[in-house]
């Protein structure tokens, strides 16, 4: 038996080598040294091995070419084992490999290698394959070497460092691939000698130290493209021609994917090794085709069979996936000993999975009416427009037409809802389901991903389903709460970023002594901005958590992460900025404004007690007392717990506190300003009080030993119990499949005339904030009104402008009626284009929410409603909603006689003054709004005077003037066909674009972070 | 570690805890009251709105006409659209009224409303100081006036009307006023001495008003008084009264409904002179259950005659007459204020009527004027008041007497002074003041001749009633509140 060791430039752990195989126990060894470089080693070998045959291979390109050397040499042995210069083999290494070949008849035999300077970490214990010739470790990054790879087992191809051949076999294979330099020739020989029907094994009672250190050794680090090139002429050449059918379409689909991946994560070099790859195999097609033909000859075994071994999927894609996604450091081939799935074959991962399996199902059994049947456009729930294009051109437009109308940039989450809408055909009420349904995934798996620092998948596993078992997701649904489904979906990635950012055991962040901080403060401000997309008020609940986190830290003593959480804190502003760019450009604009967060409150006190709070009952259904079972699994780490876990059930619990605290001076009415859902509010509470069920579950795991026998062992069935009870409990909420979200909304039952005649106008929405179509304004305590455009609402209308227009003049109005100042309430709203009055007393029309639930609002409000003498009821309503048509409704875009505002110079003035009707133009869709104007006519144009409107008729721009003091009369020169449009100066398109893309530029950044560290890994 | 463990388990049970201490407070309402509901007429506004539930049309019943009276040194212009009654009418079109300043203008609503059986109005006037009156004038000569609404309400009751149409004469009609654009649905309930009676589903069509005539409904009731429930929409309502008989007295009388039931009335203008004149204090009781224990206190002009209240209980739907003058404890009071209060806080309704029967054999100027009024008590009051009034010559020689035109004042205030300033056209003619509690009646003809509108400013809200004798009719009515109403109950 020969031992072939192929040397390049070998450094001073040659000797090493060369005296490992010296001391080997297995007596007819012989040594060859191959000299790739023809660098003269001969002295040095023979000087260990006086016997050694040194072969010149001098121009050799790579291992493979040099180690084919033997092919040439007369070498006369049955076994071949091919080396590397830089493995050092364990003195019975050989002895062991041969007895397995002989006991097994393998062809291929490998040892298991460790790591060169640290030999109780596994560095390779053979591949796994998929059918693109893509090998992944069976090992995992710096695993450690606890014999569980010391049996022997089947592979389907094993590391060149060191591998046991039968000569026989790589003399009719015809060596390794030449071409394939320093990647891929293994699993390719390996693959083929598959094929010839060899056995391919790892020895783990074999063991081989591994420098592996190739890219220092040679300067030149073309590991990627060097592994691709290989992979794809392995793939090539060794399948037959049907699937190469299916394969290559694949793969080059795969290699697109992967090239633009790397282009906008701005990794070119990466992209152009894909590319690489495919042409220097196109290139070599021929040579392509003569291995396939040497492949028929020496073919033993069926395609199928040997296909069978391979990994039935893509080792990349799956590791992608894996490694940012699943959540293993590690990756998805990592798990040495497990296969390609191994890492889900643990009893604690299959666990989780059963849990996530069961804890999917349960949403989605409980929102299949929502899935099925779509959901009710309750409260905040708006409609979506029918085309993503509205949705794009709404957030594109630089113009909101709430209140009076006014420019804002909009709600920053429209262009990727619409982005979405398109994506999916323009299904959007698919869109809309799965902006209700999608926050809870995203929170269970933010809650899931809490406590992964820890190690322990039964306590992220508990937290999980604590979360789930909160009743705040339910609350929120049946609320119709957008901030409190995107509290819900955000505050776990947020405490996570906090807690991270604290560094605090065991949340430490990888990277230097600033990236430990700096890392999570982005990922923090990313989060937020995200979250803030939809609901801008949510990050705030960033400020709750750090005081609550702050406050447990001093509480435990450990006050060593308050200042790295403040300045996680300033960090994470900026980013939220980059992502919420817009809205800081509107803020810039218009100056800051409270209302555009404080969703319609004013600070006045609600109605849910602390107790409701604490049990989170702040949707229309009381979850009941079962709730109260929440504080045993709270308690466990208080009373078990032990170092971290102890101190961080005290930040917990003090997150959670400073949560209750917050919502209960809300509604206590303590604050001199208002906040927004209360469902919102308890996020931070609800996710405090999940993570806290899930370090209970680690302290009864590490803790509870600890503990002489006694009522703390008692508390684990009792938590236990406490536990059933609660899932028990919880599935009353499948019932409805809706959360408790009523079955119907008010848009089915309030009419409003289609605003094609119209030429516009607004409806005026009054009732308590949350039962409002979109955001509010505050009107007086516990009551907001908004406005909207056109016959119906959508998501697009949903956020407060920062520039609030003339709005002011529509509260004058309605605090005039309410005061029973005015019986002309009609023509004062008709200035504002004000069509409609609605009053809302329920959250959804009867009978779906009983009257129980109303919240009837001011009296005075609706009796001066009543009591205008131009507000018509409109009969046949539902009993929760009061319509009111205003007879003296002027349309917001119409014709007038010059100089019909003349005497008016404020609102009140039309009460005594009104002007009519005038005639509608400009209706439908827009702006732009194109229509016949007549000469001599002026048009009024009912909405705040903002610069960027513009009138052309037939290409002339027509004189403007300000109107009524609110309003835009437009004075062209001559009658003609006229556009009506509205321009955004470009700085505020300038900010859209910015925010548009700064999710993208972060979500490519954080990529490109993971994909450098798994490169460097 | 059991350091942290001990400190943290009682720093959370500390904060859990108070905040359940917190929470057992009461949680401050700021939610901001309705509107007061008043009774009173209240214009103030910048553009003031009139309900005149009028009467009927030429040739009818009770001619209505309206007379907008204006205060103010610029001209005003008034917009009356005219809601006519009775099938088959048709909307007339506005009409605009320009008043001169400090003048006058009177519209003869059915000259608007051609075809029109019974015909109301609403005006709408563009300005502050005007004042809008509706005045109904029998065939019999008998006349009635008093301020038009100027609010709308779903309940209504008037009080203490009289179908002795054989023997007294008596008619007594609802006048139902809808200024809105859609119907309104009423139920009214008549209460009655002789028994009940309920006319239910009364439509009144939008911009239309209907005239109930309850004489019809309950016939030879010596007191009736209508509980008008708006089961849909909202509505305006006026009683007329007309009697020709020797106990109901001869006239016609013209009073605005009660919308809103209250705990507290004052009645500033009412006179326990039996020689001349017969005052009836009517407490009506709204609620469907609960029993009112009512004391009708007395203000007599001299403050040094103490009067011993009178205690009434009123039923559930049930409405009590306090004869005035069979009160021997009234007894050389003369001219009074009433105050109705109701113990208990049980809500009711207070209003006076009086009836004049002259005397045949010395008419006027010599005798006593036969006549019939009525007034409504006043849940509010205010800093000021404008007042229209008519001097004529008997009042001169009448001075000082009972039954002359004069304007009463009351302070209902229990420990405020207010100083009240009258003027006419601006130039202030007399100035009182009025001690907590107290009352002054002013006769009308120190302060001028003919038609003008006096203008009372007050440093506290006083509460401001006239008494109009003319040569053949009498009226009386509250003033009209020119500044924001408060409600008697907020006065200390």
């Amino acid at each position: 038996m020969f031992a072939v060791v192929v040397a390049h430039r070998p450094g001073e752990w040659f000797g090493e080598t060369l005296e490992s195989l010296a001391l080997q126990d297995y007596e007819p060894l012989r040594v060859a040294v191959v000299d790739a470089a023809g660098s003269g080693i001969a002295d040095q070998v023979r000087a260990v091995i006086d016997d050694a045959v040194v072969i010149d291979a001098a121009g050799s390109k790579g291992f493979a070419e040099a180690a084919n050397a033997v092919l040439t040499a007369d070498l006369e042995a049955e076994f071949l084992l091919v080396c590397h210069d830089d493995v050092a083999l364990a003195p019975d290494a050989v002895s062991v490999m041969v007895a397995e070949a002989l006991r097994s008849r393998a062809g291929i035999v490998g040892p298991k290698l460790v790591d060169w300077d640290r030999p109780d970490v596994i560095q390779q214990a053979g591949y796994e394959v998929d059918r693109f010739g893509v090998g992944a470790d069976r090992a995992g990054v710096e695993e450690l070497d606890q014999e569980q790879h010391d049996g022997v087992s089947d592979v389907f191809a094993l590391p060149s460092a060191a591998l046991l051949i039968r000569r026989s076999l790589f003399k009719a294979l015809g060596g390794f691939d030449g071409a394939m330099i320093h990647r891929g020739e293994d699993i390719d020989f390996c693959w083929r000698a598959q094929m010839a029907g060899a056995r391919v094994m790892i020895v783990g009672g074999a063991v081989a130290r591994h420098r592996a250190r190739l890219v220092e050794r040679t300067g030149i680090d073309d590991r990627f493209v060097a592994g691709a090139r290989s992979s794809l002429r392995a793939m090539l050449v060794n399948h037959g021609r049907i699937s190469l059918v299916i394969l290559v379409p694949l793969a080059l689909l795969m290699s697109l994917a992967e090239v633009l991946l790397a282009v906008l994560t701005v990794r070119l070099r990466r992209a152009r090794d894909v590319v690489d790859a495919w042409a220097w195999n196109v290139a070599r097609l021929d040579v392509v085709a003569q291995r396939r033909r040497a492949n028929a000859q020496v073919r033993r075994v069926r395609q199928a069979d040997v296909t069978a071994m391979q990994y039935m999927g893509s080792v990349r894609v799956t590791s992608f996936v894996r490694r940012h996604f699943g959540g293993d450091q590690h990756g998805l081939l990592d798990a040495a000993g497990r296969g390609v799935l191994g890492g889900f074959r643990t009893g604690s991962a299959r666990i989780a999975w059963v849990v996530w399996a069961l804890t999917a199902a349960f949403v989605v059994f409980g929102s299949r009416s929502l899935i099925v049947s779509g959901v009710p456009a309750v409260a905040d729930l708006a409609p979506f427009p029918d085309k993503a294009t509205d949705l794009l051109r709404a957030w594109w437009g630089g113009w909101s037409d709430r209140g009076t109308g006014s420019p804002s940039s909009n709600l920053g989450g429209l262009v990727f809802l619409g982005a979405l809408g398109a994506v999916l055909s323009n299904s959007m009420s698919l869109v809309r389901t799965l902006t209700v349904i999608g926050p809870i995934f995203v929170g269970l798996a933010g809650a899931y991903r809490l406590l992964a620092a820890t190690g322990s998948r039964r306590a992220q596993t508990g937290t999980l389903v604590a979360y789930l078992l909160v009743p705040l997701m339910p609350a929120s649904v049946a609320a119709g709460s957008i901030p409190g489904l995107v509290g819900y979906a955000a505050a776990p990635w947020m405490l996570r970023g906090l807690l991270t950012a604290s560094g605090t055991t065991p949340f430490r962040a990888n990277g230097g002594p600033t990236g430990s901080w700096l890392s999570p403060a982005v990922a923090l401000g990313a989060v937020t901005g995200v979250a803030a997309l939809l609901a801008p008020s949510v990050a705030g609940l960033v400020a709750p958590m750090a005081a609550g986190l702050m406050i447990g830290g001093l509480l435990a003593g450990r006050a060593a992460g308050i200042l790295r959480l403040a300045a996680a804190a300033v960090v994470a502003v900026p980013v939220f900025a980059f992502v919420m760019f817009p809205a800081v450009v509107d803020v810039l604009a218009s100056g800051p404004t409270w209302q555009a967060v404080a969703d319609g409150r004013d600070g006045s006190a609600g109605t849910v007690s602390f107790g409701e709070l604490l049990r989170f009952a702040v949707g229309p259904h009381d979850p009941g007392a079962r709730v109260w079972l929440f504080a045993l699994p709270m308690a466990v780490p208080l009373l078990l717990g032990r170092g971290w876990r102890l101190e961080q059930a005290a930040r917990l619990w003090m997150v959670a506190v400073a949560s209750w605290a917050l919502a209960l001076a809300a509604q206590r009415g303590d604050l001199p300003f208002g906040l927004p859902d209360v469902q919102m509010l308890l996020a931070p509470a609800a996710v405090a009080v999940a993570a806290l069920c899930g370090v209970a579950v680690l302290a009864v795991e590490h803790d509870l030993r600890f503990s002489h026998f006694g009522w703390r062992q008692a508390l684990v069935p009792l938590v236990a119990a406490a536990s059933l009870v609660l899932v028990a409990g919880s599935v009353a909420l499948l019932d409805s499949g809706r959360w408790g979200l009523a079955a119907a909304d008010h848009h089915s039952t309030v009419r409003f005339d289609p605003p094609v005649l119209a030429g516009g106008y607004r409806v005026l929405w009054i009732g308590a904030p949350e039962h409002l179509p979109v955001e509010g304004r505050s009107l007086e305590p516990g009551l907001a009104w908004a406005s909207t455009s056109g016959d119906s609402v959508t998501i697009v209308d949903r956020a407060v402008p920062v520039d609030l227009g003339r709005a002011d003049l529509l509260k004058a109005v309605v605090a005039d009626i309410a005061a029973g100042r005015t019986a002309r309430g009609g023509r004062l709203l008709a200035g504002l284009g004000v069509r409609y009055v609605v009053l809302l007393h329920r959250l959804a029309p009867a009978p779906f929410i009983s009257a129980d639930e109303a919240r009837p609002g001011s009296e005075a409000v609706g009796s001066g409603l009543r009591s205008q003498l131009d507000l018509e009821i409109v009969e046949a309503t539902n009993s929760a909603v009061e319509v009111f048509v205003n007879s003296a409704w002027v349309p917001a875009r119409s014709l007038q006689a010059p100089g019909f505002d003349r005497g008016v110079s404020e609102i009140a003035d039309l009460e005594g003054r009104p002007f009519g009707p005038g005639v509608a133009v400009f209706s439908g869709d827009g702006p732009p709004w194109t229509a016949s104007v007549p000469d001599g006519a002026e048009v009024l144009v009912a909405h705040t005077p903002r610069p960027g409107w513009e009138l052309h008729v037939d290409g002339e721009a027509a004189v403007r003037r300000e109107a009524l003091s609110w309003a835009r009369a437009y004075l062209p020169s001559a009658g003609g066909e006229a556009v009506l449009s509205y321009s955004p100066p470009w700085w505020r398109r300038a900010g859209q674009l910015v925010g548009a893309f700064a999710p993208v530029v972060l979500v490519f950044g954080w990529l490109r972070r993971r994909l450098d560290q798994a490169g460097r890994r | 570690m059991r350091l942290v463990r001990v400190l943290a388990i009682a720093a959370i049970a500390a904060l859990l805890g108070a905040g359940a201490l917190i929470d057992l407070q009461e949680r401050p309402v700021h939610q901001r009251p309705a509107r007061p509901g008043t009774a009173l007429p209240v214009a103030f506004g910048e553009v003031n709105t009139w309900f005149c539930p009028g009467g009927s049309a030429t040739g009818g019943l009770a001619e209505a006409t309206l007379e907008i009276v204006s205060a103010s040194p610029a001209v005003r212009t008034a917009t009356v659209s005219v809601l006519p009654g009775g099938a088959g009418t048709v909307e007339a079109l506005p009409v605009r009224v320009e008043i001169r300043p400090d003048g006058r203008e009177a519209v003869e609503l059915s000259r608007h409303a051609p075809g029109a059986v019974w015909v109301g109005a609403v005006v709408e006037v563009d300005g502050p100081d005007v004042v809008v009156e509706q005045v109904v004038a029998a065939e019999d000569g008998g006349v009635g006036r008093s301020p038009c609404l100027t609010r709308t309400a779903d309940r209504w009751v008037a009080s203490n009307g009289g179908t002795r149409l054989a023997v007294e004469g008596e008619r007594f009609v609802l006048m139902l006023l809808n200024p809105f654009p859609d119907f309104a649905v009423a139920q009214v309930d008549l209460v009655a001495d002789v028994g009940r009676d309920t006319v239910e589903g009364v439509v009144v069509p939008a911009r239309r008003v209907v005239a109930l005539d309850v004489t019809e409904e309950i016939t030879e009731a010596q007191t009736v008084t209508a509980f008008v429930d708006v089961v849909s929409g909202r509505l305006s309502v006026s009683s007329i009264q007309l009697s020709d008989g020797p106990d109901a007295g001869r006239g016609a009388r013209l009073a605005p409904a009660v919308p809103d039931a209250a705990a507290l009335w004052y009645l500033p203008v009412a006179s326990a002179s039996r020689a001349v004149r017969r005052d009836m204090v009517a407490v009506s009781n709204p609620s469907a259950d609960d029993i009112a224990e009512v004391d009708l206190e007395f203000v007599p002009d001299d403050p040094a005659v103490t009067v011993n209240p009178v205690e009434v209980t009123v039923g559930p739907r049930r409405t009590a007459v306090v004869d005035l003058s069979r009160q021997d404890r009234l007894d050389g009071a003369g001219p009074l204020t009433v105050v109705v209060r109701s113990l208990y806080d049980v809500p009711v309704t207070a209003s006076i009527t009086s009836v004049a029967p002259g005397d045949p054999a010395a008419p006027a100027p010599t005798g006593v004027v036969a006549g019939t009024t009525a007034m409504v008590g006043a849940d509010a009051a205010a800093r000021r008041w404008l007042v229209p009034v008519e001097a004529t010559a008997d009042d001169a020689e009448a001075g000082f007497a009972d039954d002359s035109s004069g304007v009463a004042v009351f302070n209902p205030s229990s420990v405020g002074i207010a100083v009240v300033d009258v003027s006419v056209a601006g130039e202030v003619v007399r100035s009182l003041e009025l001690g907590p509690g107290r009352r002054s009646r002013l006769p009308l003809a120190p302060l001028g001749s003919g038609r003008f509108v006096l203008e009372f400013r007050s440093s506290h809200p006083v509460v401001v009633g006239r008494e109009l004798v003319g040569l053949t009719s009498r009226t009386a009515a509250l003033g009209v509140a020119a500044s924001e109403p408060v409600p008697v109950a907020d006065i200390e």
